[in-house]
C-alpha cells in the first residue's frame, strides 16, 4: 500500500518536471520563431550594442540605425545591458553576436579596454565593427564616428563661464568615467574652464545616468557649497537631475546649469531658463553614419574606413531654442518636436 | 535478455530518480536540446566559452550565497565587495612591476574581501542585527568606499598576464571557469562531507537545537560569511580579469543573480537546504537561459522578465512538491 503511496507521488513529481520543462520549451520555441526568420535568405544583420538602456539617447541612436538599414534593405537587431556598469554582459552580447554570425556590429563600449578582445575576435571573423560615441584604447582599432566630445564640451564650457563673467566655482555631474566620452566631456569641460583665472574647480560628482543621484549629488553640492555658481550635466540624465536640483532650491537666477544632449524634460527647462545651454548631437545621424560605414564595407566600395568620423554639434540655449537650427537639432532627439 | 531488461529498467528508475531528486538538471538539459535544435551555434566551441566564462564570477559568488543561506542568512554585500576588491587588487598590482605586483594584487584583494566578510560574519553573530541589514549596510558601505578609492575612475593599466589569463582558454573551458570549478568542488566537499557542513545545515534548521547540542553557532556564523567575502574577493579578481579593467562599480547587483542561482538549485531563504551542486546547476541554468535566448534573437529587455518568471517558478515548483511529498 504505501510502495503503492510512493509511486504516485513520484509520477506526480515527474509530471511536474515536464510541465516545468515544457514551459521553458515553449519559451524556446517562441524565440526560436523570431530567430529563424532574422536567419532566412542572404539579407544582412546590423546589430546595434549600446553600453545600457537606461539613455534615450541610445533609443534615437538605434531610431537612426533602424532607418538607414531600412533603406538599404538590412536587417536590425538591439541588445543592450539593463544595468550599464554591467561591462562583463556587454563583453557577452559581442561575443554571442560574432556566434550568430551577424553581418556587422555598432557598439558602444561601455570599457575601451573591456571590449577589445571581443571586437577583435569579431573583426577577425570577419565582422565589421563600429564604435558610436565612446570607442576604444587604441583608438585606431576601430571605425569611430562621434561628435568631438571635447571640444562641445568646451564651447558649452565657454558659454557659461561668460554668462557669470568669469568668476565662481564651477562643478560636474558626469554620468560615467568609464566611457572615453565621458571622460573626453569632463576634461574639455575642465580645459576650457582653466582659461578663465577666476573660475574655479569645486568637484565631481558620477550620476551613473540616474536623473535621482545627478539631483541628490547636485543638491549635495550646492547645499554646502554656496559658491558654486555653474554645473555641468554631462549627459541628459545628469543635466535633468542637476536642473531638477536647481529649480527645488529656487537658484535659477544665481546657478548657471549647462548640459549635453536633451530629451523631452530638458528641452522644457531650457526654456523655461533652469538650463542655460545644453549640447546637441545628432544621436538619429549617429546611427545613420555607421550604417553608412558597414554598407560601404558590405558592398565593398572600401576596405578601410576612415578611422574617425566626426560628427556636428549644436549649443541650444535657453535663447536661441526657438531658431530653425535648433527645431532641427532637437528633432534628432524628439522626432516630432515642432518648437 | 533478462539481465538486458533489467538493466535498462535500472537505467530508468535511475534517470526518473534523478530527474525527480533534480528538477533544475532536468529542466537545464532540456534547455540544452531545444537551444540547441533552435540555434546550432549554440553547442559550438565559441559560445560553449563564451556561457561558461559569463557565469564564472556568479558560480563563485554562488559557492559563497549557498553557505550562508543555508544558515539561514543572506549575504547582500558580495556585488560591492566584487567592485571593492577589483579595484583595491588592480591597483595593487600598479605598486610592483611584473608578477611580484600580480602576487601583492591578489593577496590584496583576497584580504579586502576576507575582512569584509569577517566583519558581516561579527555583526550578524554577536549583535542582533540580522544579516539581511548587516549585508545591506556593508553593501552600501563597500560600494562606497570603492568609489572613494578610485575617485569613480576605473583602472586601465593591468599588467598583460592578468587578461590573457581572464580571455583565455583550456579547450572549451575558459581559465576563470576552471577557478569557479575548483573552488565549487572544494565548497561541495566542505558542506557535504566535513563535520562543520553538516553543522552549518544546523544552525540553519534549528539555531537553538545546534547550540543547545554543543555547535558553536556564533563562530560557524562567522566563518560561513568570511567565507562568502573571501570568494566575493575572488570573484572581483576574476572579473577584473575578465574585462582587462577594475571598475569601482562592475559587481553592482550580482549578488542578486547568486541569490536567484541558489534558490533556483532548491536553497531554501528560511535555512537548512540547499547543496553547492545545486546551486551550480541554478548558475547554469541562468547562463543557459540568457545565453540561449540571446542566440535566438530574444531582446535582453525580455529576457530579464524570463528569469524573473523562472526564480519564481523553480521556488513554487519545489514548495508544491514538498507539499506532495509530505
Amino acid at each position: 500500500m504505501s510502495g503503492d503511496k510512493n509511486d504516485k507521488s513520484k509520477s506526480k513529481i515527474g509530471s511536474q518536471a515536464f510541465c516545468r520543462a515544457g514551459v521553458g520549451l515553449g519559451i524556446v520555441a517562441a524565440a526560436a520563431l523570431s530567430g529563424a526568420a532574422a536567419q532566412a535568405g542572404p539579407q544582412k544583420t546590423i546589430e546595434f550594442i549600446p553600453s545600457s538602456n537606461a539613455t534615450p539617447y541610445f533609443l534615437r541612436e538605434y531610431a537612426g540605425v533602424k532607418a538607414e538599414a531600412k533603406k538599404f534593405g538590412y536587417k536590425t537587431a538591439f541588445q543592450a545591458p539593463s544595468v550599464s556598469v554591467h561591462v562583463g554582459k556587454q563583453i557577452g552580447m559581442v561575443y554571442t553576436a560574432i556566434t550568430r554570425k551577424v553581418d556587422g556590429i555598432i557598439l558602444v563600449p561601455y570599457s575601451p579596454t573591456a571590449l577589445l578582445p571581443p571586437v577583435k575576435k569579431a573583426m577577425a571573423a570577419g565582422i565589421p565593427v563600429v564604435a558610436t560615441d565612446s570607442t576604444l584604447t587604441p583608438m585606431d582599432a576601430v571605425t569611430f564616428t562621434a561628435v568631438p566630445n571635447k571640444k562641445a564640451a568646451g564651447a558649452v564650457a565657454n558659454y557659461a563661464a561668460k554668462m557669470v563673467d568669469g568668476k565662481g566655482e564651477y562643478a560636474i555631474i558626469d554620468y560615467n568615467l568609464s566611457t572615453t566620452s565621458g571622460r573626453a566631456r569632463r576634461d574639455g569641460f575642465k580645459e576650457a574652464m582653466a582659461k578663465y583665472p577666476g573660475m574655479k574647480f569645486a568637484g565631481l560628482r558620477i550620476s551613473h545616468s540616474i536623473p535621482q543621484t545627478a539631483l541628490n549629488e547636485a543638491t549635495a553640492m550646492l547645499e554646502s557649497n554656496p559658491k558654486i555658481n555653474v554645473i555641468f550635466g554631462a549627459n541628459d540624465r545628469s543635466a535633468l537631475g542637476v536642473a531638477e536640483a536647481v529649480k527645488r532650491l529656487h537658484l535659477k537666477n544665481k546657478v548657471v546649469v549647462v548640459g549635453f544632449d536633451a530629451d523631452l524634460g530638458e528641452i522644457n527647462y531650457i526654456k523655461s531658463g533652469y538650463i542655460k545651454a545644453s549640447v546637441l548631437q545628432s544621436p538619429v545621424t549617429m546611427g545613420k553614419t555607421a550604417v553608412d560605414v558597414l554598407h560601404d564595407i558590405f558592398t565593398g566600395k572600401t576596405k578601410t574606413p576612415a578611422k574617425y568620423l566626426p560628427l556636428p554639434f549644436h549649443v541650444v540655449t535657453s535663447k536661441n531654442y526657438n531658431d530653425p537650427k535648433s527645431i532641427d537639432a532637437i528633432q534628432q532627439y524628439i522626432a516630432d518636436y515642432k518648437g | 535478455m533478462n539481465t538486458q531488461v533489467s538493466e535498462r529498467a535500472g537505467f530508468r528508475s535511475g534517470l526518473i530518480a534523478f530527474l525527480n531528486s533534480s528538477l533544475v538538471a532536468a529542466v537545464l538539459i532540456l534547455l540544452v536540446i531545444a537551444f540547441s535544435l533552435a540555434a546550432p551555434a549554440f553547442m559550438s566551441t565559441n559560445n560553449v566559452q563564451t556561457l561558461l566564462a559569463s557565469v564564472a564570477v556568479i558560480a563563485v559568488l554562488s559557492v559563497g550565497q549557498t553557505f550562508v543561506i543555508i544558515t539561514a542568512g543572506i549575504d547582500l554585500s558580495q556585488g560591492a565587495v566584487v567592485g571593492l576588491t577589483g579595484v583595491m587588487g588592480a591597483g595593487a598590482m600598479g605598486l610592483a612591476p611584473g608578477s611580484g605586483g600580480i602576487v601583492l594584487g591578489i593577496v590584496v584583494a583576497l584580504i579586502t574581501g576576507t575582512a569584509v566578510g569577517l566583519l558581516n560574519g561579527v555583526l550578524t553573530a554577536y549583535t542582533r542585527v540580522p544579516a539581511f541589514i548587516v549585508t545591506l549596510g556593508t553593501l552600501s558601505i563597500m560600494g562606497g568606499a570603492a568609489l572613494l578609492v578610485t575617485g569613480g575612475e576605473p583602472i586601465y593599466m593591468l599588467p598583460a598576464a592578468v587578461n590573457s589569463f581572464g580571455t583565455n582558454s583550456v579547450g572549451v573551458f575558459p581559465n576563470i571557469i576552471l577557478v569557479s570549478i575548483v573552488l565549487a568542488v572544494m565548497g561541495h566537499v566542505l558542506l557535504g562531507r566535513t563535520r562543520f557542513g553538516r553543522s552549518v545545515y544546523a544552525i540553519g534548521s534549528n539555531p537553538r537545537a545546534a547550540a543547545l547540542s554543543g555547535l558553536p553557532v556564533r563562530r560557524n556564523i562567522v566563518t560561513v560569511f568570511t567565507l562568502s567575502g573571501f570568494l566575493s574577493a575572488v570573484g572581483g579578481l576574476l572579473l577584473t580579469s575578465y574585462v582587462n579593467s577594475a571598475l569601482p562599480t562592475a559587481g553592482q547587483n550580482y549578488e542578486l543573480d547568486s541569490i536567484a542561482a541558489v534558490v533556483i538549485g532548491g536553497g531554501s531563504l528560511f535555512g537548512g537546504q540547499g547543496t553547492v551542486w545545486s546551486s551550480m546547476l541554478g548558475v547554469l541554468l541562468i547562463g543557459v537561459l540568457n545565453n540561449g535566448t540571446d542566440l535566438v534573437g530574444v531582446s535582453s529587455y525580455s529576457q530579464t522578465i524570463i528569469l524573473g518568471c523562472v526564480v519564481i517558478g523553480a521556488v513554487f515548483v519545489d514548495s508544491f512538491r514538498k507539499r506532495v511529498a509530505v
